[in-house]
């Protein structure tokens, strides 16, 4: 399809933060046509986000706290939330959208992208019998690390899969937010009432963050503050939510000063955004004001804590400083509690306070030059890294400091991994070129570190044995149906045995998942299309596969791994 | 004050015809039943205003000293006797051989089979009669006269104003009406233009009188049927799908009040049937011969497509047995026993409360308690109670009847009095009878299970004392007893199967089905053999009659009505009249397979459960039609689904729901969703959109709570 006055929807049902992470995407969408009218659907709590944001057009909101009581009140509730989703979907449906993107993973939008008609539909679908259904590779690439196992292997920030998934390739190489006149205004009367001068730098603090797991302690944001105040001579404005009042309260209790100043529960999303905008830099979690700092164009120090991990979310932007702690654990499911905070004690107050003034004193776009203190360089516990963009504006992940080894791998294996997948996967998804690499479908050395891999072709080729036995018998009028099933129980039996390379072999997992992904796509009755198509990803299995221990052995041997790719 | 009677009474009325008949009863003068009939209309019509209410009140104190006045009685001597000339005063001679004689001509031409019948029958004494000031005939029924006194014709014009108000523009409306009392409501239907009019009066004497004192042509010639029992209506009327408007003249309750209110409590409940959807509770005992009859009634319930839900309670029975067995003290063990029952009884009404019914029925043994009961009729749920015992040897009922609305019984005579006297609401006989699910022949019953549970004779029940001393003369038979509690004494040891076992009804539908004869003995503790007078007829005369058995049983008194003696079932009397009966139809294969037959035939057109669940119903459906229906108008079910009228395909989905008997909750519709594989409609996708939304946030309700970290 043309990119010529499109109407294009947006699912977006999702966090602060997310919203924010699409705003490249809005932009790119409106560089590349201009005349395009952008209409998001979010929920009704993030609706004031999107007044900041650039490039939205119309804002579409869904109230889900009405929905959620009334489908859990039962009864005329029912009726009620359902009548609601009538409404929606039968207003959405009149409008004529040319494209819907998804950003979203769950169900119902899944379904809400199925029931509204649009020629092109970019994220998760559901199918006719409610079934997910994902047919573009960059939303198969975000359901490919929902696994949580193959979270390790993914370098491709979650704002490029989005970006990549709405088919847009110019951006501006940052979130974007726009604070208004009243906000910025409410930041000015904000600094002057509470006297934060210019007389050292300006910080801004995040000490709350979404999960109990994913925040770190309040006595040790204490010293940090301490050390903020007393070496840097540092303004300090605790910025947080209403909820998040206890836990500055604590870190009050330790540390007092008159040049600590907090903001939490006074400001909206706006007013947040103006203060980070007057602020140097946010210490911060992997948080929404992470993201909304960045937008505004201020850099962050972020610690990545328990499930969160920097190459996912991590703030998009040039020149951020991240700390992800090594430790076997992490990153953590999202969706267990953790007990035992062990990668918290990863993270030091004097490592944050050494890279907060590391990055006010390093000119931005110099961070390269950098050469952290020994001490840090040889820190085992955590990588730090700088982030920055590659040639194909991707978001990237610097580190400062010497790799440590992670789950008895070897400290090059992680890295090794991910870059070999960035390359794939731009290069398979997006068809940007990689001539780095011979285009040889040969394999001619497969690492013992990847070593799935030869099980993956060879079970591969067994299969299209297979179907080329199954097309041939569907013609064969001496095949009897019997016959037909035998084969086609041996092309599930082969197929199961893959999945199992995939769980046995997790830095495998994604590529083989998204394999599934792909068969699970392919629908109908006829058997000499299914065995056709069938064909077609087997094939697609083994080129990745090939492609991907090529790279893998190329950036194994290569020394400028980061500087070109990662 | 007698409740009970204007109960009878005031049966099936709608309020203006309630207070006609009050005001009727007014005229008659007789103090007490009109304040009696005043307090049953004041307690169960919503209409009545809360000034009568205090009326009512006022007058109940001021009344209080004289209540027990004594009754003011009717005598002959106030009869005013309008005879032929010459003719010798009698106590029934105020017919008009006249007026008899015209009327009796119109009928011959309409109905000529009513007349022999009619001039045949007898008057009741309590029929007395005299004319009025403009010399128009009363007629008095135990001294209330049948109609308004002074102004017979308007009354009877009034009535039928007022009754056939919502079809006065259309005078073809078809009319069956209940009860010809005087005769003035009917000349007034056909005066104001009615013309297709059935009548059903059962009271032959009544008819007599009202042809002998009042002119009736008019009315008689545009009768289409006339009919006298009920059984008649029941062949035609009754049957068709598109009944006649039904109209109750109130004054007929007094002479012909149990047929009519057969009647009517037939076409109510039928009606109740179709526009009713009440949902019922059928509470099983934790053990014993009730306990299979809660699951026969639930199947039956469900085969009548009734919204049920089973508490099957017997689960707990083991729980029950095992907190008996740790006490040796008795009343320590009593205690605990009375707890548990508790306990059971109060989680049947949090079940209730979380899933509620209208209607709880409880079959004999049932654990509820007193506190319960009251706590259902609390939440204005109707309490029923199926008492499948017999009520001679099982007296929990008199205790027990004050707590249900609801109490029938499998005997009648006194006992429907003495049931009724110990404070049930309403008390009715409803036999037992079979479920032809489970209670069928088995054709193809293999040789082996032949060989196992075949004999010549079998018996198939617990040892009562009754039971082992007529069975002992069978030693030289081939005969089987399966059961439990037999002694292991000769010929008992010789007889008992499979060590006395308890027998599942799968295997004694096996037994039955392979047995020559089948004896079914009724049980009795303290009689020898037959128990003379034996009433009530247990489950096994049905079940065996089902299962196409041949059966010999001892006669009971309610036999006969169930079963043409001899013809659809053989019986015996006594230890003598048995043995020569096995022997006569052990050399009588023919005659063994005749009574099969037509015992097989009789009970399933009139002895199922499903036939006595629909009487049950039909009594409670009869009385309490507006209460249930005014229940499922404010129900949530009832908010629902009128709320989704905009929405046929989402109201298809919650009525299947609704009819099911589940609640209105999003998971369900899910869950049928889900069932029905294959392509989803558009609201299918809606819902289902509904419930991604709900499981996800009641998923992330749960993480917050920090519960799915534990797992």
């Amino acid at each position: 399809m043309e990119k010529n006055n499109r109407k294009i929807l947006v699912l977006a049902i999702t966090r602060i933060g997310d919203l924010l992470q699409a705003s490249p995407t809005f932009a790119g969408m409106k560089e590349e046509d201009p005349d395009c009218e952008i209409t998001v659907l979010v929920e009704k709590q993030t609706e004031a986000i999107c007044r900041g944001i650039p490039n939205i057009d119309h804002v579409h909101v869904l109230d889900l706290s009405m929905l959620v009581r009334s489908v859990h009140r039962g009864g005329e509730g029912i009726v009620e939330g359902y009548e609601y989703v009538d409404n929606m979907i039968e207003e959405l449906r009149s409008k004529g959208y040319d494209m819907i993107l998804n950003m979203s993973s769950s169900p119902y939008t899944a379904l809400m992208m199925k029931m509204i008609d649009a020629p092109k539909k970019r994220g998760w679908l559901a199918d006719d019998e409610g079934y997910r259904l994902i047919t573009d590779h960059w939303a198969m690439l975000i359901a490919a690390f929902v696994f949580h196992s193959n979270r390790d292997f993914n370098s491709i920030n979650l704002v490029d899969i989005i970006r990549c998934s709405a088919e847009v390739k110019k951006h501006p190489l940052k979130l974007e937010f726009v604070t208004k006149q009243n906000e910025k205004e409410f930041a000015e009367e904000f600094f002057t009432k509470n006297n934060i001068v210019n007389d050292g730098p300006i910080l801004a603090l995040q000490a709350g963050a979404s999960q109990e797991k994913r925040q770190w302690s309040p006595k040790l944001f204490a010293k940090l503050t301490k050390i903020l105040v007393e070496e840097l001579n540092a303004r300090i404005i605790f910025t947080g939510s209403p909820s998040e009042a206890p836990i500055v309260e604590q870190i009050l209790q330790h540390y007092q000063s008159p040049r600590i100043v907090s903001a939490v529960g006074k400001t909206n999303l706006g007013q947040l955004a103006a203060i980070l905008e007057k602020a140097d830099l946010l210490i911060t979690g992997d948080t929404g004001p992470m993201h909304l700092s960045v937008a505004v164009g201020k850099p962050v120090v972020a610690v990545f804590l328990a499930s969160a991990l920097c190459f996912e979310t991590g703030p998009y932007s040039k020149g951020n400083f991240v700390i992800q702690p090594i430790i076997e654990c992490s990153p953590c499911n999202p969706n267990f509690s953790c007990y035992k905070t062990d990668c918290h004690d990863h993270v030091t107050p004097e490592m944050i306070a050494f890279l907060t003034k590391l990055r006010l004193q390093t000119v931005m776009g110099e961070e390269s030059k950098i050469e952290l203190p020994q001490q840090l360089k040889n820190y085992k516990k955590a990588t730090i890294y700088y982030t920055d963009f590659d040639e194909e504006g991707f978001l990237k992940f610097i580190p400062l400091n010497d790799e440590p080894n992670k789950n008895g791998q070897a400290k090059e294996f992680y890295h090794t991994a991910r870059a070999a997948y960035r390359s794939l996967w731009k290069e398979d998804f997006s068809g940007l070129p990689f001539n780095t690499i011979s285009n040889s479908s040969e394999v001619t050395k497969i690492h013992p570190w990847i070593s799935g891999v030869k099980d993956a072709l060879n079970l591969s080729n067994e299969a299209l044995n297979y179907l080329k036995l199954l097309e041939s018998a569907v013609w064969d009028k001496t095949v009897g149906a019997k016959e037909l099933s035998i084969i086609n129980q041996q092309i599930h039996d082969v197929e199961r045995r893959i999945e199992e390379v995939g769980l046995t072999n997790p830095v495998l997992g994604a590529m083989i998942r998204i394999f599934l992904m792909e068969k699970e796509n392919i629908r109908g009755n006829d058997i000499v299309e299914l065995a056709s198509e069938t064909r077609v990803v087997y094939q697609k299995l083994i080129n990745r596969a090939v492609r991907f221990n090529h790279m893998f052995n190329f950036y194994l041997e290569d020394k400028g791994i980061y500087a070109s790719t990662n | 004050m007698d409740l009970n009677n204007s109960k009878n009474d005031f049966s099936g009325l709608s309020y203006p015809d309630a207070v006609n008949l009050l005001s009727t009863i007014m005229e008659s003068g007789d103090v007490h039943k009109s304040l009696s009939a005043l307090e049953y209309i004041v307690t169960n019509y919503e209409q009545v205003q809360d000034e009568i209410k205090n009326i009512l009140t006022d007058l109940r104190n001021k009344m209080g000293v004289n209540i027990n006045a004594p009754l003011v009685e009717k005598t002959s001597t106030e009869k005013l006797y309008n005879l032929p000339q010459g003719e010798k005063p009698s106590k029934y001679d105020f017919i008009n051989s006249e007026i008899l004689e015209k009327n009796i001509n119109c009928l011959r031409l309409k109905f000529p089979d009513l007349v022999e019948v009619i001039l045949n029958a007898k008057v009741e004494e309590k029929l007395t009669f005299k004319l009025n000031q403009n010399s128009q005939a009363i007629l008095f029924y135990a001294g209330t006269p049948l109609v308004n006194i002074e102004k017979p014709d308007i009354a009877g014009a009034t009535w039928v104003k007022q009754n056939t108000a919502k079809f006065s523009d259309n005078t073809k409306q078809e009319l069956l009406i209940l009860g010809l009392a005087n005769g003035y409501h009917l000349n007034s239907l056909v005066a104001q233009g009615f013309s297709n009019i059935h009548l059903f009066e059962s009271n032959l004497g009544l008819i007599k009188a009202v042809f002998g004192v009042l002119d009736c042509t008019s009315f008689l010639d545009k009768l289409q049927t006339f009919s006298l029992v009920v059984a008649d209506l029941e062949k035609d009327i009754l049957k068709r799908s598109a009944k006649p408007e039904l109209l109750i003249f109130p004054q007929s309750k007094l002479t012909s009040g149990a047929d009519i209110e057969e009647v009517s409590r037939k076409i109510l409940s039928e009606k109740a049937f179709t526009t009713l959807h009440p949902r019922i509770a059928v509470i099983s005992p934790m053990y014993g011969g009730s306990l299979p009859i809660a699951h026969y009634v639930n199947t039956a319930l469900k085969n009548l497509n009734q919204r049920v839900i089973e508490y099957d309670l017997s689960p707990f029975y083991q729980g029950f047995k095992d907190i008996g067995g740790m006490f040796k003290n008795a009343n320590r063990k009593n205690t605990i026993e009375s707890n548990y029952v508790e306990m059971l009884s109060q989680t049947v009404l949090a079940a209730i409360d979380e899933k509620p019914v209208d209607i709880v029925l409880s079959l004999a043994q049932a654990p509820l308690s007193p506190t319960v009961l009251k706590e259902l009729r609390k939440r204005g749920i109707i309490t029923a109670m199926w008492f499948v015992e017999d009520c001679l040897r099982f007296d929990t009922w008199k205790y027990l009847a004050q707590y249900y609305d609801y109490f029938f019984i499998i005997q009648k005579g006194d006992y429907l009095n003495k049931v009724n006297q110990a404070g049930a609401g309403r008390v009715a006989y409803v036999p037992v009878g079979c479920d032809l699910s489970v209670h069928k022949p088995l054709p193809d019953l293999s040789l082996e299970d032949k060989r196992r549970f075949g004999s010549e004779l079998s018996f198939v029940g617990a040892g009562y004392y009754n039971r082992r001393n007529t069975f002992a003369v069978l030693a030289n038979r081939d005969f089987k007893i399966w059961g439990t509690e037999w002694p292991s004494s000769m010929p008992f040891a010789k007889f008992l199967q499979e060590n006395g076992r308890r027998i599942s009804p799968d295997d004694y539908v096996k037994i039955f089905n392979s047995s020559t004869i089948n004896l079914n003995l009724h049980s009795s503790t303290d009689r020898d053999g037959v128990e003379p007078n034996g009433d009530f007829v247990n489950p096994r005369t049905f079940e065996l009659a089902a299962c196409g058995a041949f059966q010999l049983v001892d006669e009971r008194t309610l036999m006969p009505e169930k079963f043409k003696i001899n013809e659809e079932i053989a019986v015996f009397h006594d230890r003598q009249e048995m043995l020569d009966k096995i022997d006569y139809y052990l050399a009588h294969p023919e005659e063994r397979a005749k009574i099969v037959k037509a015992s097989r035939a009789r009970v399933l057109s009139e002895h199922t459960y499903e036939h006595r669940v629909k009487s049950i119903l039909e009594y409670i459906f009869a009385d309490r039609f507006n209460q249930l229906k005014e229940r499922e108008k404010s129900s949530t079910w009832n908010k629902v689904l009128e709320r989704a009228n905009n929405h046929p395909e989402l109201k298809d989905k919650l009525n299947v729901l609704y009819q099911r008997n589940d609640e209105p909750v999003l998971e369900t519709l899910f869950d049928d969703i889900q069932r029905n594989n294959g392509q989803l409609s558009d609201t299918e996708q809606k819902i289902l959109i509904m419930h991604h939304i709900y499981s996800q946030t009641a998923r992330v309700q749960e993480i917050l709570k920090g519960q799915s970290g534990k797992k």
